[in-house]
Protein backbone atom coordinates (compact mmCIF):
# COMPACT_ATOMS: atom_id res chain seq x y z
CA UNK A 1 0.00 0.00 0.00
CA UNK A 2 1.18 3.53 -0.72
CA UNK A 3 0.40 6.32 1.85
CA UNK A 4 0.53 9.90 0.22
CA UNK A 5 -0.03 13.23 2.25
CA UNK A 6 -2.19 15.99 1.12
CA UNK A 7 -2.21 18.13 3.29
CA UNK A 8 -0.43 17.83 6.52
CA UNK A 9 -1.16 21.38 8.67
CA UNK A 10 -3.45 21.68 11.49
CA UNK A 11 -6.13 24.20 12.74
CA UNK A 12 -6.04 25.67 9.43
CA UNK A 13 -4.47 26.22 6.01
CA UNK A 14 -1.27 28.44 6.05
CA UNK A 15 -0.41 30.40 3.30
CA UNK A 16 3.11 31.52 4.53
CA UNK A 17 6.44 31.29 2.35
CA UNK A 18 8.21 29.79 5.50
CA UNK A 19 6.00 26.28 5.00
CA UNK A 20 5.90 26.11 1.38
CA UNK A 21 8.56 22.82 1.46
CA UNK A 22 6.39 21.28 4.49
CA UNK A 23 3.50 22.11 2.79
CA UNK A 24 0.49 24.60 4.32
CA UNK A 25 -3.25 22.85 3.48
CA UNK A 26 -5.02 21.03 6.26
CA UNK A 27 -5.20 17.25 7.07
CA UNK A 28 -5.54 14.98 3.85
CA UNK A 29 -3.64 11.79 3.64
CA UNK A 30 -5.11 8.69 1.29
CA UNK A 31 -3.85 5.40 1.09
CA UNK A 32 -3.72 3.53 -2.13
CA UNK A 33 -3.38 -0.13 -2.77
CA UNK A 34 -4.24 -2.03 -6.00
CA UNK A 35 -6.81 -3.14 -6.82
CA UNK A 36 -8.78 -1.87 -3.89
CA UNK A 37 -11.01 1.44 -3.03
CA UNK A 38 -8.72 4.65 -2.47
CA UNK A 39 -9.03 5.32 1.23
CA UNK A 40 -8.66 9.08 2.06
CA UNK A 41 -7.95 10.42 5.80
CA UNK A 42 -9.57 13.31 6.73
CA UNK A 43 -10.79 16.09 4.28
CA UNK A 44 -9.18 19.26 5.32
CA UNK A 45 -8.17 21.71 2.36
CA UNK A 46 -5.48 19.52 0.95
CA UNK A 47 -8.65 16.50 -0.60
CA UNK A 48 -9.20 19.46 -3.20
CA UNK A 49 -5.82 18.53 -4.57
CA UNK A 50 -6.30 14.40 -3.53
CA UNK A 51 -9.58 14.81 -5.52
CA UNK A 52 -8.16 16.67 -8.65
CA UNK A 53 -5.63 13.57 -9.17
CA UNK A 54 -7.84 10.74 -8.20
CA UNK A 55 -9.96 12.32 -11.66
CA UNK A 56 -7.15 10.21 -13.59
CA UNK A 57 -7.51 7.19 -11.68
CA UNK A 58 -10.76 6.39 -12.59
CA UNK A 59 -12.71 8.98 -10.95
CA UNK A 60 -12.87 10.67 -14.00
CA UNK A 61 -14.97 7.98 -16.22
CA UNK A 62 -17.23 7.69 -13.10
CA UNK A 63 -15.88 4.28 -11.76
CA UNK A 64 -13.87 5.17 -8.76
CA UNK A 65 -14.66 3.98 -5.27
CA UNK A 66 -13.18 5.52 -2.31
CA UNK A 67 -13.98 6.29 1.27
CA UNK A 68 -13.28 9.36 3.35
CA UNK A 69 -12.59 8.45 7.20
CA UNK A 70 -13.23 11.24 9.27
CA UNK A 71 -10.70 12.03 12.60
CA UNK A 72 -13.77 13.93 13.80
CA UNK A 73 -15.66 16.93 12.18
CA UNK A 74 -13.68 20.16 13.72
CA UNK A 75 -13.32 22.34 10.59
CA UNK A 76 -9.98 21.83 9.53
CA UNK A 77 -10.86 18.27 9.30
CA UNK A 78 -14.01 18.99 6.87
CA UNK A 79 -13.09 22.24 5.23
CA UNK A 80 -12.12 20.49 1.85
CA UNK A 81 -15.27 18.83 1.71
CA UNK A 82 -17.01 20.40 -0.48
CA UNK A 83 -13.57 21.05 -3.55
CA UNK A 84 -13.65 16.80 -3.74
CA UNK A 85 -14.02 16.23 -7.50
CA UNK A 86 -14.71 12.68 -7.53
CA UNK A 87 -18.57 14.16 -5.72
CA UNK A 88 -19.17 15.52 -9.25
CA UNK A 89 -18.83 12.59 -11.79
CA UNK A 90 -21.91 10.20 -11.42
CA UNK A 91 -20.88 6.87 -11.09
CA UNK A 92 -18.44 7.49 -8.17
CA UNK A 93 -19.12 5.54 -4.86
CA UNK A 94 -18.07 7.80 -1.61
CA UNK A 95 -18.27 6.25 1.76
CA UNK A 96 -18.15 8.88 4.18
CA UNK A 97 -16.98 7.53 7.70
CA UNK A 98 -17.07 9.54 10.61
CA UNK A 99 -17.84 8.92 14.36
CA UNK A 100 -21.40 9.64 14.90
CA UNK A 101 -24.70 7.77 16.04
CA UNK A 102 -25.82 7.31 12.96
CA UNK A 103 -25.94 7.86 9.14
CA UNK A 104 -28.74 10.72 9.17
CA UNK A 105 -26.94 12.76 11.50
CA UNK A 106 -23.86 12.37 9.94
CA UNK A 107 -25.04 13.70 6.50
CA UNK A 108 -26.86 16.57 8.69
CA UNK A 109 -23.18 17.81 10.20
CA UNK A 110 -22.11 17.81 6.70
CA UNK A 111 -25.37 19.37 5.48
CA UNK A 112 -24.80 22.16 8.38
CA UNK A 113 -21.26 23.27 7.07
CA UNK A 114 -22.53 24.35 3.86
CA UNK A 115 -25.92 26.00 4.77
CA UNK A 116 -26.02 29.50 2.71
CA UNK A 117 -25.26 31.20 5.54
CA UNK A 118 -21.70 29.33 4.80
CA UNK A 119 -21.49 29.02 1.62
CA UNK A 120 -22.47 28.99 -1.67
CA UNK A 121 -24.37 25.19 -2.76
CA UNK A 122 -25.23 22.05 -1.10
CA UNK A 123 -25.09 18.50 -0.82
CA UNK A 124 -27.45 18.28 -3.54
CA UNK A 125 -25.12 19.17 -6.11
CA UNK A 126 -23.12 16.04 -5.43
CA UNK A 127 -23.39 13.43 -8.39
CA UNK A 128 -21.57 10.35 -6.96
CA UNK A 129 -23.42 8.14 -4.53
CA UNK A 130 -22.30 9.12 -0.91
CA UNK A 131 -23.12 6.37 1.61
CA UNK A 132 -22.80 7.76 5.35
CA UNK A 133 -21.36 5.50 7.93
CA UNK A 134 -21.20 6.50 11.20
CA UNK A 135 -18.94 4.40 13.58
CA UNK A 136 -18.50 4.60 17.35
CA UNK A 137 -15.14 4.67 18.49
CA UNK A 138 -13.85 1.34 19.29
CA UNK A 139 -15.81 -0.80 16.57
CA UNK A 140 -14.02 -2.62 13.78
CA UNK A 141 -15.19 -3.27 10.69
CA UNK A 142 -14.47 -4.04 6.92
CA UNK A 143 -14.27 -2.13 3.78
CA UNK A 144 -13.83 -3.73 0.75
CA UNK A 145 -10.93 -5.93 1.64
CA UNK A 146 -9.82 -3.25 4.45
CA UNK A 147 -9.88 -4.78 7.75
CA UNK A 148 -10.45 -1.26 10.00
CA UNK A 149 -10.92 -0.50 13.44
CA UNK A 150 -11.17 2.36 15.25
CA UNK A 151 -9.94 3.52 18.64
CA UNK A 152 -10.90 6.64 21.41
CA UNK A 153 -8.69 9.90 20.96
CA UNK A 154 -8.09 11.73 23.58
CA UNK A 155 -9.66 15.58 21.86
CA UNK A 156 -12.54 18.14 23.02
CA UNK A 157 -15.13 16.42 21.52
CA UNK A 158 -13.41 13.26 20.90
CA UNK A 159 -11.61 12.27 18.16
CA UNK A 160 -10.97 8.41 16.51
CA UNK A 161 -7.92 7.00 15.49
CA UNK A 162 -8.20 4.39 12.70
CA UNK A 163 -5.99 0.90 11.96
CA UNK A 164 -6.27 0.00 8.31
CA UNK A 165 -4.79 -4.11 7.33
CA UNK A 166 -4.87 -5.30 4.16
CA UNK A 167 -3.01 -8.71 3.35
CA UNK A 168 0.34 -8.22 5.90
CA UNK A 169 0.24 -4.69 5.67
CA UNK A 170 -0.94 -2.17 8.86
CA UNK A 171 -1.14 1.24 8.68
CA UNK A 172 -2.65 3.57 11.63
CA UNK A 173 -3.73 7.04 11.01
CA UNK A 174 -4.08 8.98 14.68
CA UNK A 175 -4.78 12.58 14.54
CA UNK A 176 -6.21 14.85 16.89
CA UNK A 177 -4.70 13.53 20.24
CA UNK A 178 -2.87 14.75 23.51
CA UNK A 179 -1.45 12.23 25.46
CA UNK A 180 -3.81 10.35 27.64
CA UNK A 181 -1.56 11.84 30.88
CA UNK A 182 -2.84 15.28 32.24
CA UNK A 183 -6.13 15.61 31.08
CA UNK A 184 -9.49 13.54 30.17
CA UNK A 185 -10.85 15.89 27.07
CA UNK A 186 -14.09 14.14 25.34
CA UNK A 187 -17.48 16.27 26.33
CA UNK A 188 -15.83 17.67 28.68
CA UNK A 189 -12.71 18.80 30.60
CA UNK A 190 -11.13 16.90 33.33
CA UNK A 191 -7.86 17.81 34.80
CA UNK A 192 -5.61 14.96 36.55
CA UNK A 193 -5.15 16.22 39.93
CA UNK A 194 -4.47 14.80 43.54
CA UNK A 195 -7.67 14.86 44.30
CA UNK A 196 -9.05 13.94 40.55
CA UNK A 197 -12.18 11.17 41.08
CA UNK A 198 -10.45 7.81 40.74
CA UNK A 199 -12.98 6.69 37.97
CA UNK A 200 -11.89 9.74 35.64
CA UNK A 201 -7.94 9.04 36.78
CA UNK A 202 -8.75 4.65 35.71
CA UNK A 203 -10.21 6.20 32.53
CA UNK A 204 -7.56 7.94 31.49
CA UNK A 205 -5.44 5.03 32.38
CA UNK A 206 -7.84 2.49 30.57
CA UNK A 207 -8.15 4.79 27.33
CA UNK A 208 -4.14 5.08 27.35
CA UNK A 209 -3.23 1.27 27.69
CA UNK A 210 -5.98 0.75 24.61
CA UNK A 211 -3.52 3.06 22.44
CA UNK A 212 -0.63 0.99 22.82
CA UNK A 213 -2.16 -1.95 21.69
CA UNK A 214 -3.54 -0.37 18.95
CA UNK A 215 -0.75 0.56 17.27
CA UNK A 216 0.60 -2.44 17.85
CA UNK A 217 2.45 -4.37 15.38
CA UNK A 218 1.43 -1.77 12.68
CA UNK A 219 3.83 -0.90 9.90
CA UNK A 220 3.47 2.97 9.70
CA UNK A 221 1.81 5.23 12.68
CA UNK A 222 1.15 8.89 11.59
CA UNK A 223 0.43 10.73 14.90
CA UNK A 224 -0.22 14.13 15.71
CA UNK A 225 2.72 16.35 16.52
CA UNK A 226 1.34 19.72 16.75
CA UNK A 227 2.72 20.71 19.90
CA UNK A 228 6.84 20.52 20.94
CA UNK A 229 7.08 19.43 24.85
CA UNK A 230 7.19 22.63 25.95
CA UNK A 231 4.39 23.96 23.65
CA UNK A 232 2.38 20.99 24.80
CA UNK A 233 2.83 21.74 28.71
CA UNK A 234 1.39 24.93 27.80
CA UNK A 235 -1.76 23.69 26.38
CA UNK A 236 -2.65 20.37 27.99
CA UNK A 237 -6.37 20.79 26.84
CA UNK A 238 -6.22 21.79 22.76
CA UNK A 239 -6.02 17.53 22.64
CA UNK A 240 -2.66 17.43 21.03
CA UNK A 241 0.71 15.74 21.53
CA UNK A 242 4.32 15.53 20.91
CA UNK A 243 6.63 13.78 18.58
CA UNK A 244 7.66 12.38 21.78
CA UNK A 245 4.72 10.56 23.01
CA UNK A 246 4.22 9.48 19.88
CA UNK A 247 7.39 7.73 19.60
CA UNK A 248 7.05 6.26 22.75
CA UNK A 249 3.70 4.35 21.44
CA UNK A 250 5.55 3.45 18.13
CA UNK A 251 8.16 1.91 20.57
CA UNK A 252 6.32 0.24 23.31
CA UNK A 253 4.01 -1.47 19.96
CA UNK A 254 6.93 -1.81 17.89
CA UNK A 255 6.18 0.86 14.93
CA UNK A 256 8.84 0.51 12.76
CA UNK A 257 8.20 3.79 10.92
CA UNK A 258 6.79 7.11 12.79
CA UNK A 259 5.47 9.95 10.70
CA UNK A 260 4.87 13.63 12.24
CA UNK A 261 2.09 15.13 11.10
CA UNK A 262 -0.56 17.86 11.95
CA UNK A 263 2.03 20.28 11.77
CA UNK A 264 1.19 23.82 14.02
CA UNK A 265 0.37 26.36 11.74
CA UNK A 266 3.64 28.23 12.90
CA UNK A 267 6.31 25.28 12.72
CA UNK A 268 8.32 26.50 9.73
CA UNK A 269 10.03 24.33 7.38
CA UNK A 270 13.48 24.61 8.59
CA UNK A 271 11.82 23.65 12.68
CA UNK A 272 10.62 20.71 11.58
CA UNK A 273 13.19 19.29 8.92
CA UNK A 274 15.56 20.37 12.56
CA UNK A 275 13.71 18.83 14.63
CA UNK A 276 12.60 15.81 12.74
CA UNK A 277 16.48 14.71 12.58
CA UNK A 278 16.73 15.53 16.01
CA UNK A 279 14.48 12.55 16.58
CA UNK A 280 15.85 10.36 14.82
CA UNK A 281 19.44 10.64 16.30
CA UNK A 282 18.27 10.89 19.65
CA UNK A 283 14.91 8.80 19.70
CA UNK A 284 15.15 7.08 16.19
CA UNK A 285 17.82 4.69 15.43
CA UNK A 286 18.06 1.67 13.14
CA UNK A 287 14.79 0.19 14.15
CA UNK A 288 12.73 3.11 14.05
CA UNK A 289 12.41 5.48 11.20
CA UNK A 290 11.16 9.18 12.50
CA UNK A 291 9.80 10.54 9.16
CA UNK A 292 7.93 14.05 8.55
CA UNK A 293 4.85 14.36 6.72
CA UNK A 294 5.49 16.67 3.72
CA UNK A 295 2.54 17.69 0.92
CA UNK A 296 2.80 15.77 -2.08
CA UNK A 297 4.96 13.08 -0.71
CA UNK A 298 4.56 9.29 -0.23
CA UNK A 299 5.41 6.24 1.64
CA UNK A 300 5.44 2.89 0.35
CA UNK A 301 4.59 0.22 3.05
CA UNK B 1 -6.13 56.25 7.03
CA UNK B 2 -3.64 53.71 6.53
CA UNK B 3 -4.54 49.77 5.19
CA UNK B 4 -2.79 46.73 5.49
CA UNK B 5 -3.91 43.77 3.46
CA UNK B 6 -3.97 40.34 5.57
CA UNK B 7 -5.84 38.15 3.25
CA UNK B 8 -6.53 39.03 -0.45
CA UNK B 9 -7.76 35.18 -1.94
CA UNK B 10 -11.31 33.91 -2.08
CA UNK B 11 -12.97 30.81 -1.09
CA UNK B 12 -9.75 28.81 0.07
CA UNK B 13 -6.26 29.31 0.96
CA UNK B 14 -3.80 29.32 -1.93
CA UNK B 15 -0.59 27.74 -0.35
CA UNK B 16 1.45 27.37 -2.68
CA UNK B 17 4.83 29.05 -3.40
CA UNK B 18 3.75 30.44 -6.59
CA UNK B 19 0.48 32.24 -5.22
CA UNK B 20 2.71 33.70 -2.33
CA UNK B 21 3.99 37.35 -4.20
CA UNK B 22 -0.15 38.29 -4.20
CA UNK B 23 -0.95 36.15 -1.17
CA UNK B 24 -2.75 32.43 -0.28
CA UNK B 25 -4.85 33.81 2.90
CA UNK B 26 -8.61 34.90 2.90
CA UNK B 27 -9.97 37.92 3.03
CA UNK B 28 -8.57 40.22 5.99
CA UNK B 29 -8.04 43.80 5.69
CA UNK B 30 -6.55 45.86 8.33
CA UNK B 31 -7.27 49.95 8.44
CA UNK B 32 -5.96 52.20 10.78
CA UNK B 33 -7.54 55.99 11.42
CA UNK B 34 -4.95 58.74 12.53
CA UNK B 35 -4.94 57.64 16.31
CA UNK B 36 -4.21 53.98 15.03
CA UNK B 37 -7.42 53.04 15.99
CA UNK B 38 -8.21 49.50 14.19
CA UNK B 39 -11.63 48.49 11.94
CA UNK B 40 -10.80 45.01 10.42
CA UNK B 41 -12.69 44.08 7.30
CA UNK B 42 -13.37 40.60 6.94
CA UNK B 43 -12.37 37.79 9.21
CA UNK B 44 -10.69 34.94 6.79
CA UNK B 45 -7.49 33.31 7.85
CA UNK B 46 -5.61 36.81 7.18
CA UNK B 47 -7.46 37.24 10.53
CA UNK B 48 -4.73 35.19 12.60
CA UNK B 49 -1.79 36.89 11.41
CA UNK B 50 -3.19 40.27 11.98
CA UNK B 51 -3.90 39.16 15.31
CA UNK B 52 -0.52 37.64 16.00
CA UNK B 53 0.90 40.76 14.69
CA UNK B 54 -1.34 42.93 17.52
CA UNK B 55 -0.54 41.23 20.11
CA UNK B 56 2.77 43.45 20.55
CA UNK B 57 0.75 46.26 21.10
CA UNK B 58 -2.67 46.89 23.41
CA UNK B 59 -4.33 44.04 22.19
CA UNK B 60 -1.52 41.78 24.08
CA UNK B 61 -2.98 43.63 27.01
CA UNK B 62 -5.94 43.80 27.26
CA UNK B 63 -6.59 46.92 26.79
CA UNK B 64 -6.96 46.63 22.91
CA UNK B 65 -10.18 47.24 20.99
CA UNK B 66 -11.37 46.13 17.32
CA UNK B 67 -14.35 46.23 14.84
CA UNK B 68 -14.69 43.64 12.20
CA UNK B 69 -16.98 44.73 9.65
CA UNK B 70 -17.83 41.46 7.33
CA UNK B 71 -19.06 41.67 3.80
CA UNK B 72 -20.13 38.33 3.78
CA UNK B 73 -20.94 35.23 6.39
CA UNK B 74 -19.34 32.35 4.15
CA UNK B 75 -16.90 30.70 5.78
CA UNK B 76 -13.48 32.01 4.16
CA UNK B 77 -15.02 35.78 5.60
CA UNK B 78 -15.37 34.00 9.13
CA UNK B 79 -13.01 31.25 9.38
CA UNK B 80 -10.28 33.29 10.91
CA UNK B 81 -12.26 34.36 13.68
CA UNK B 82 -12.16 31.35 15.89
CA UNK B 83 -8.12 31.83 15.61
CA UNK B 84 -7.98 35.98 16.54
CA UNK B 85 -5.96 35.25 19.32
CA UNK B 86 -7.10 39.05 21.21
CA UNK B 87 -10.17 37.87 21.42
CA UNK B 88 -9.10 35.64 23.82
CA UNK B 89 -7.55 37.88 26.05
CA UNK B 90 -9.61 39.31 28.92
CA UNK B 91 -10.18 43.06 29.02
CA UNK B 92 -10.10 43.48 24.62
CA UNK B 93 -13.14 45.01 23.13
CA UNK B 94 -14.22 42.81 20.18
CA UNK B 95 -17.04 44.04 17.95
CA UNK B 96 -18.55 42.54 14.79
CA UNK B 97 -21.22 43.46 12.68
CA UNK B 98 -22.42 43.11 9.43
CA UNK B 99 -22.38 40.00 7.17
CA UNK B 100 -25.77 41.05 5.79
CA UNK B 101 -27.18 37.95 7.83
CA UNK B 102 -30.23 38.33 9.86
CA UNK B 103 -28.66 37.35 13.41
CA UNK B 104 -24.89 37.27 12.73
CA UNK B 105 -24.55 35.99 16.57
CA UNK B 106 -26.57 32.70 15.32
CA UNK B 107 -23.93 32.05 12.37
CA UNK B 108 -21.09 32.59 14.08
CA UNK B 109 -22.22 30.29 17.14
CA UNK B 110 -22.71 27.89 14.64
CA UNK B 111 -19.09 28.46 13.29
CA UNK B 112 -17.97 27.38 16.80
CA UNK B 113 -20.23 24.88 17.89
CA UNK B 114 -18.95 21.18 19.37
CA UNK B 115 -19.77 19.72 15.99
CA UNK B 116 -17.47 21.63 14.30
CA UNK B 117 -14.81 23.52 16.97
CA UNK B 118 -13.25 22.97 19.85
CA UNK B 119 -14.30 26.53 21.09
CA UNK B 120 -18.12 25.17 21.62
CA UNK B 121 -19.47 28.89 22.07
CA UNK B 122 -19.25 32.55 21.65
CA UNK B 123 -18.68 32.66 25.39
CA UNK B 124 -16.03 30.79 25.61
CA UNK B 125 -13.93 33.63 23.98
CA UNK B 126 -11.92 35.87 26.97
CA UNK B 127 -12.29 39.31 25.50
CA UNK B 128 -15.81 41.17 25.81
CA UNK B 129 -17.27 40.06 22.37
CA UNK B 130 -20.54 41.98 20.81
CA UNK B 131 -22.29 41.02 17.57
CA UNK B 132 -24.77 43.23 16.45
CA UNK B 133 -26.89 44.52 14.01
CA UNK B 134 -25.06 46.82 11.97
CA UNK B 135 -25.84 50.39 12.06
CA UNK B 136 -26.83 52.58 9.04
CA UNK B 137 -23.26 54.82 10.05
CA UNK B 138 -20.09 53.11 11.93
CA UNK B 139 -17.63 55.28 13.70
CA UNK B 140 -14.50 53.93 14.91
CA UNK B 141 -11.99 56.37 16.05
CA UNK B 142 -11.90 59.01 13.05
CA UNK B 143 -13.24 56.18 10.51
CA UNK B 144 -16.51 56.58 9.70
CA UNK B 145 -18.44 53.74 7.89
CA UNK B 146 -21.27 53.77 5.74
CA UNK B 147 -22.45 51.11 3.82
CA UNK B 148 -24.88 49.70 1.15
CA UNK B 149 -26.40 46.15 0.82
CA UNK B 150 -25.91 44.42 -1.99
CA UNK B 151 -25.60 40.94 -3.63
CA UNK B 152 -23.17 37.77 -4.52
CA UNK B 153 -26.06 35.90 -6.61
CA UNK B 154 -28.89 35.74 -4.40
CA UNK B 155 -26.50 35.81 -1.22
CA UNK B 156 -26.61 39.23 0.43
CA UNK B 157 -23.18 41.11 0.97
CA UNK B 158 -22.54 44.37 2.92
CA UNK B 159 -20.32 46.72 0.52
CA UNK B 160 -18.43 49.13 3.15
CA UNK B 161 -17.45 53.37 2.42
CA UNK B 162 -14.65 54.17 4.71
CA UNK B 163 -14.02 58.04 5.13
CA UNK B 164 -11.98 60.09 7.18
CA UNK B 165 -10.81 63.57 6.84
CA UNK B 166 -11.87 64.07 3.44
CA UNK B 167 -10.61 60.79 2.01
CA UNK B 168 -12.40 57.28 1.04
CA UNK B 169 -11.94 53.95 0.60
CA UNK B 170 -14.73 51.31 -0.63
CA UNK B 171 -14.24 47.79 -0.09
CA UNK B 172 -16.59 45.94 -2.10
CA UNK B 173 -15.83 41.91 -1.55
CA UNK B 174 -18.26 38.89 -2.89
CA UNK B 175 -20.29 41.23 -5.80
CA UNK B 176 -21.34 40.29 -9.43
CA UNK B 177 -22.79 42.58 -11.48
CA UNK B 178 -24.74 40.01 -13.69
CA UNK B 179 -26.65 42.48 -15.43
CA UNK B 180 -24.70 45.75 -16.22
CA UNK B 181 -22.85 47.60 -12.65
CA UNK B 182 -24.89 47.45 -9.42
CA UNK B 183 -25.51 51.06 -9.12
CA UNK B 184 -25.94 50.82 -5.32
CA UNK B 185 -22.20 49.88 -5.67
CA UNK B 186 -21.64 52.40 -8.40
CA UNK B 187 -23.20 55.17 -5.90
CA UNK B 188 -21.38 53.77 -3.04
CA UNK B 189 -17.75 53.46 -4.63
CA UNK B 190 -18.86 57.64 -6.13
CA UNK B 191 -15.56 59.47 -6.11
CA UNK B 192 -13.27 56.94 -3.60
CA UNK B 193 -9.46 57.68 -3.49
CA UNK B 194 -9.38 53.98 -2.86
CA UNK B 195 -11.65 50.55 -4.31
CA UNK B 196 -10.67 47.38 -3.32
CA UNK B 197 -13.07 45.44 -5.70
CA UNK B 198 -13.03 41.56 -6.20
CA UNK B 199 -11.88 39.98 -8.98
CA UNK B 200 -12.25 36.01 -9.02
CA UNK B 201 -12.74 35.78 -12.51
CA UNK B 202 -10.14 37.02 -15.38
CA UNK B 203 -12.50 38.05 -18.48
CA UNK B 204 -11.07 34.67 -20.63
CA UNK B 205 -12.86 33.17 -17.50
CA UNK B 206 -16.42 34.74 -17.64
CA UNK B 207 -18.62 32.67 -19.51
CA UNK B 208 -16.95 28.86 -17.89
CA UNK B 209 -16.62 30.06 -14.41
CA UNK B 210 -14.24 27.24 -13.51
CA UNK B 211 -15.23 25.42 -10.48
CA UNK B 212 -12.79 25.09 -7.26
CA UNK B 213 -13.80 21.32 -8.04
CA UNK B 214 -11.99 20.94 -11.42
CA UNK B 215 -14.15 20.72 -14.18
CA UNK B 216 -17.02 18.78 -13.42
CA UNK B 217 -17.74 20.86 -9.92
CA UNK B 218 -20.33 23.38 -9.66
CA UNK B 219 -19.24 26.94 -11.32
CA UNK B 220 -19.21 29.48 -8.40
CA UNK B 221 -21.74 32.11 -8.66
CA UNK B 222 -22.06 36.30 -7.98
CA UNK B 223 -18.59 37.01 -8.69
CA UNK B 224 -16.83 39.77 -10.49
CA UNK B 225 -14.23 39.79 -13.23
CA UNK B 226 -11.23 41.92 -13.51
CA UNK B 227 -12.95 44.06 -16.34
CA UNK B 228 -16.08 44.67 -14.19
CA UNK B 229 -14.17 45.86 -11.45
CA UNK B 230 -11.96 48.44 -13.76
CA UNK B 231 -16.01 49.41 -15.24
CA UNK B 232 -16.91 49.69 -11.84
CA UNK B 233 -14.19 51.83 -10.83
CA UNK B 234 -14.32 54.39 -14.08
CA UNK B 235 -18.22 54.53 -13.56
CA UNK B 236 -17.65 55.87 -10.15
CA UNK B 237 -15.10 58.08 -10.95
CA UNK B 238 -12.59 56.20 -8.55
CA UNK B 239 -9.35 57.12 -8.32
CA UNK B 240 -7.39 54.02 -7.45
CA UNK B 241 -8.27 50.42 -7.52
CA UNK B 242 -6.57 46.96 -5.90
CA UNK B 243 -8.18 44.03 -7.54
CA UNK B 244 -8.96 41.76 -4.57
CA UNK B 245 -10.46 38.51 -3.34
CA UNK B 246 -8.33 36.12 -6.02
CA UNK B 247 -9.37 32.81 -7.63
CA UNK B 248 -7.36 29.93 -5.70
CA UNK B 249 -6.07 28.76 -9.43
CA UNK B 250 -4.69 32.34 -10.13
CA UNK B 251 -0.94 32.37 -9.72
CA UNK B 252 0.65 35.68 -9.04
CA UNK B 253 1.54 35.51 -13.25
CA UNK B 254 -1.75 34.95 -13.75
CA UNK B 255 -2.93 37.63 -11.67
CA UNK B 256 0.11 40.32 -13.02
CA UNK B 257 -0.93 39.05 -16.64
CA UNK B 258 -4.68 40.11 -15.54
CA UNK B 259 -3.28 43.62 -14.15
CA UNK B 260 -1.60 44.38 -16.93
CA UNK B 261 -4.54 43.69 -19.52
CA UNK B 262 -6.60 46.28 -17.17
CA UNK B 263 -3.94 49.16 -17.17
CA UNK B 264 -3.65 49.05 -21.09
CA UNK B 265 -7.68 49.05 -21.46
CA UNK B 266 -7.90 52.23 -18.65
CA UNK B 267 -4.51 54.14 -20.47
CA UNK B 268 -6.82 53.58 -23.97
CA UNK B 269 -9.68 54.93 -22.61
CA UNK B 270 -7.85 58.13 -21.47
CA UNK B 271 -8.49 57.55 -17.88
CA UNK B 272 -6.73 58.16 -14.50
CA UNK B 273 -7.45 55.51 -12.59
CA UNK B 274 -4.63 53.58 -11.28
CA UNK B 275 -4.80 49.67 -11.12
CA UNK B 276 -2.88 47.08 -8.99
CA UNK B 277 -3.22 43.81 -7.31
CA UNK B 278 -4.05 44.12 -3.72
CA UNK B 279 -1.27 42.25 -2.07
CA UNK B 280 -0.76 40.39 1.76
CA UNK B 281 1.97 42.19 3.46
CA UNK B 282 1.56 45.72 1.27
CA UNK B 283 0.38 48.88 3.44
CA UNK B 284 -0.79 52.39 1.85
CA UNK B 285 -1.93 55.63 2.85
CA UNK B 286 -5.14 56.90 1.69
Amino acid sequence: MRITFYGVRGSFPVAHAKVSQVGGNTSCVALRAEGAPTLIFDGGTGLRRCGRELMSEGFGDGQGQAAILFSHTHWDHIQGFMYFEPFYRAGNEVTVVARAQHGARLKQVFQGQVESDYFSYGLGSLRSSVDWKGVAEGEAFQLGPYTIETVRLNHPGIAIGYRVTLGDKTFVYMTDTAPYDDQLLGEGFHERKPDTDPKVIAELEGYGEALETFVSGADLLLYDTFFTPEQYSANPHWGHSTPDEGIRLARQGGVPRFYNFHHHPEAWDDELEGRTRDYQTRLGGSDLEIGLAREGESVEL
Amino acid sequence: MRIRFWGVRGAVAATEARFLGVGGNTPCVEVRDQDDELLVLDAGIGLYWLGKRLLTGPHGRGSGRATILLSHSHWDHIQGFPFFVPAFIPGNEVRVLGGGVERLEDTLEGQMSPTYSPLVSLSNLGASVSIGELPERVEVGALAITHTETHNDQHPVVAYRIEEAGRSCCYVCEVDHPEGLRPEVVELARGADLLIHEAFFTEDESGERPSLAGSRGPSPTGHSTFGQATDLALAAGAKRLLYFYHHPNHDDARIEAAVERERARVAAAGAELVVDTAREGAELDV
